[in-house]
């Protein structure tokens, strides 16, 4: 009789196994710190690690990901040439283009955290597993960083920091399926509330249906009360306005601002945090 | 178990983690990635059978849990799961050629994939999109079939020595 009991013990083993996952999945529900503990150990050891294969590797990674990212680069150029074509035809129609660029090169230069202690990081790593939408900065506790700071590159919002280490801190990016953010236009009426979806361009989300937000806005961060997103940093750009009759709302499609598939540096904000 | 095959097994699964982080993950197609700790928790299975292969792929899960922020303990059950049914199936079915076991290696990853979609959902984690889901579980797939046989003989040194041994001639 060794086949059944064989089987037996195995399934002893399954259930074992299928038992402590489900305990450690209610442990972390709870926020038990040992677990974070032990998170923030592991990316200690391997970041390092990690950012050292990178730097070998990385020169030949970009160029197999340029070459099957083709189709998103082509999009992006299209994008670009219509947007240059715009400004043409607005420069000659009234001859503000030249003040809009003005606009545009200070709006590359993070006026958005203004007067807001911050730390310029480099990107590490990515996410190292499918369905990750994280990254790994070069600073961590040690230059004053803590989870849910916010993080931002010259062109918006980039995500939350969500663990850290010594001299490491993991980045959730808001494309991420978990993350919200409260966001407005500027000088407009309606708040709207954007969802990461796991497309590292799109944003999706919904807003009253008496909103004047229309496509072409760019949203950017509410600030309202317990948000953790300082006031008025650009997060997306209205793709697509969508009228849902039944449940009495617009829902809405948003271009994310940042290329997060291509980013090297950013900072933290170094205001609030748990 | 051999003191011996637990070491070979962990400097195994420690190595996956490294080539995981510093390589796999730097070459990426359609934002999607090789998942080589998946492979080393379903090599174990084809090598060392469901039992060990579950072990295997509860600390393999346990691994990338650590590294990445998602529930703690999620991947674990996945792999855990993925490798216990691979092992088991195993056992029933004919055992073939490279070409066979890269064809295991697919589908088994790319169910494994998913899986790891439908239990996050369990979970509340919001799924993605399902045409993501399944990009992902091909493309991963894909990687993990092409890395299969390789996988297999690694575990083959890492089990060498043990009873449980399956896979010797592959």
């Amino acid at each position: 009789m060794a086949f059944p009991r064989r089987f037996g013990r195995r399934r002893v083993t399954l259930v074992l196994l299928i038992l402590t996952s489900v305990l450690l999945l209610t442990l972390d529900a709870r926020d038990f710190g040992p677990i974070n503990g032990a998170r923030s150990g592991t990316m200690g050891f391997f970041a390092p690690v990690g950012d050292f294969f990178g730097t070998i590797t990385r020169p030949v990674a970009n160029i197999w990901n340029g070459a099957f990212s083709y189709d998103e680069l082509e999009r992006e150029n299209r994008q670009l040439r219509q947007e240059l074509s715009d400004l043409r035809s607005r420069e000659v129609q009234d001859g503000l283009a030249v003040k809009e660029l003005e606009q545009l090169k200070t709006s590359l230069d993070i006026p958005f955290a203004n007067g807001m202690p911050s730390a310029r990081a480099r990107i590490v790593s990515g996410g190292i597993a499918n369905f990750d939408d994280t990254v790994q900065v070069d600073k961590g506790s040690s230059n004053g960083i803590k989870r849910g700071m916010a993080v931002v590159s010259g062109a918006g919002l980039v995500g939350t920091v969500v663990e850290v280490a010594d001299g490491f801190s993991m980045v959730k990016l808001i494309t991420d399926r978990d993350v919200q953010v409260g966001v407005k236009v500027v000088e407009k009426q309606g708040f709207a509330i954007l969802n990461g979806r796991g497309d590292p361009h799109r944003l999706s989300g919904a807003v009253n249906k008496v909103s004047t937000i229309e496509v072409g806005d760019v949203l950017v961060t509410s600030g309202v009360e317990g948000s953790r997103y300082p006031e008025g940093i650009p997060v997306a750009r209205v793709a697509a306005i969508t009228l849902d009759e039944i449940a009495g709302k617009n829902d809405l499609e948003a271009d994310v601002l940042v290329t997060l598939t291509d980013l090297e540096f950013v900072s933290v904000i170094l205001v609030g945090g748990a | 178990m051999d003191p011996r095959v637990v070491a070979r097994v962990g400097l195994v699964m420690v190595s996956a983690a490294i080539l995981q982080r510093g390589i796999f993950a730097e070459f990426r197609v359609w934002n999607v990635t090789a998942d080589v700790l998946l492979l080393v928790a379903l090599a174990a299975a084809m090598v060392a059978g469901p039992e060990r292969g579950a072990i295997v792929g509860f600390a393999a899960g346990l691994l990338v849990d650590l590294q990445v922020h998602r529930p703690f303990g999620i991947t674990a059950l996945t792999f855990c799961l993925a490798a216990y049914l691979l092992g088991f199936g195993e056992t029933l079915v004919v055992r073939g050629t490279r070409t066979s076991l890269m064809v295991t290696g697919f589908v088994a990853t790319a169910l494994a994939h998913v899986g790891l979609a439908v239990l996050g959902e369990l979970v509340g984690v919001t799924a993605p999109s399902p045409a993501r889901v399944l990009t992902v579980a091909v493309v991963a797939g894909l990687w993990n079939g092409l890395l299969t046989p390789a996988a297999v003989r690694v575990m083959r040194w890492a089990w060498q020595g043990s009873h449980s041994l399956r896979l010797a001639h592959r």
